[in-house]
């Protein structure tokens, strides 16, 4: 995964005059949390079908483990997200 | 998402199917060890899966796992065995019975099953990786 080509260094006065660099940033938590949705909805499916018996007991559990890692991911890169935010919020002014 | 442990998983899952495909093709062939009837005619045929492997379609040089060509007949001659009260045996008494040896097919079975247990030991060690990774600057 390149982050690099996701999350270009946004120019300071484009971020200044407009809510361009947090459109970026919402842009690609918005295409991960999609992402992860299509995940756990692909894991949710594989459950159903593997009682219907039309998946293979091993491909049930990939797509499962695949979204489970993926929720990982996400999570952590939130909490790095969240960490960075209040470490800013704590800032004196 | 392109990442590379999910790469894994769909290289690693063929080799789960293959297996499993295979270990299919060997249990068909225990079942019909004794069977001297087919829809073609003589004995049943021994069944092997043909296995090729996938070429990457992007620049990336490996691979992309394994499929299934086709599940072919094993050549070699059927087993003669001296039964003159088996209806399907020939005038000298002989029946033509599959060319299946069951010692063989066991072998065959363990074969497979450490090879199914071998895929999955590489999806978790891709996936131990994925999860240490999230761990870096983690304490």
């Amino acid at each position: 995964m390149r982050v690099g080509n996701h999350l270009p260094i946004p120019n300071p006065q484009r971020a200044l005059g407009s809510e361009g660099a947090g459109r970026v940033f919402g842009q690609v938590l918005s295409d991960a949390i999609y992402s992860l949705n299509q995940d756990l909805n692909a894991a949710d499916q594989a459950a159903k079908r593997l009682i219907t018996g039309d998946i293979e007991f091993h491909d049930a559990m990939i797509i499962t483990e695949k979204a489970n890692l993926a929720l990982q991911l996400t999570m952590a890169v939130r909490t790095k997200v969240m960490e960075a935010y209040q470490e800013i919020m704590r800032m004196q002014v | 998402m392109s990442i590379s442990a999910f790469n894994i998983f769909r290289i690693s899952g063929s080799g789960l199917t293959a297996e499993r495909l295979r270990m299919d093709t060997i249990a068909n062939n225990l079942a019909n060890a004794n069977t001297t009837r087919t829809e073609r005619g003589g004995p049943y045929r021994r069944q092997m899966p043909i296995f090729a492997e996938v070429l990457s379609q992007r620049r990336s040089p490996v691979g992309q796992g394994v499929r299934v060509l086709g599940i072919v007949d094993d050549p070699s001659e059927p087993r003669l065995v001296y039964d003159p009260q088996h209806p399907d045996a020939d005038a000298d008494g002989y029946v033509e019975m599959p060319n299946i040896n069951v010692v063989k097919e066991m072998v065959d079975l363990i074969t497979a099953t450490r090879a199914y247990e071998a895929n999955i030991t590489a999806i978790n060690g891709a996936k131990a990786m994925a999860q240490k990774a999230l761990e870096i600057g983690r304490a």
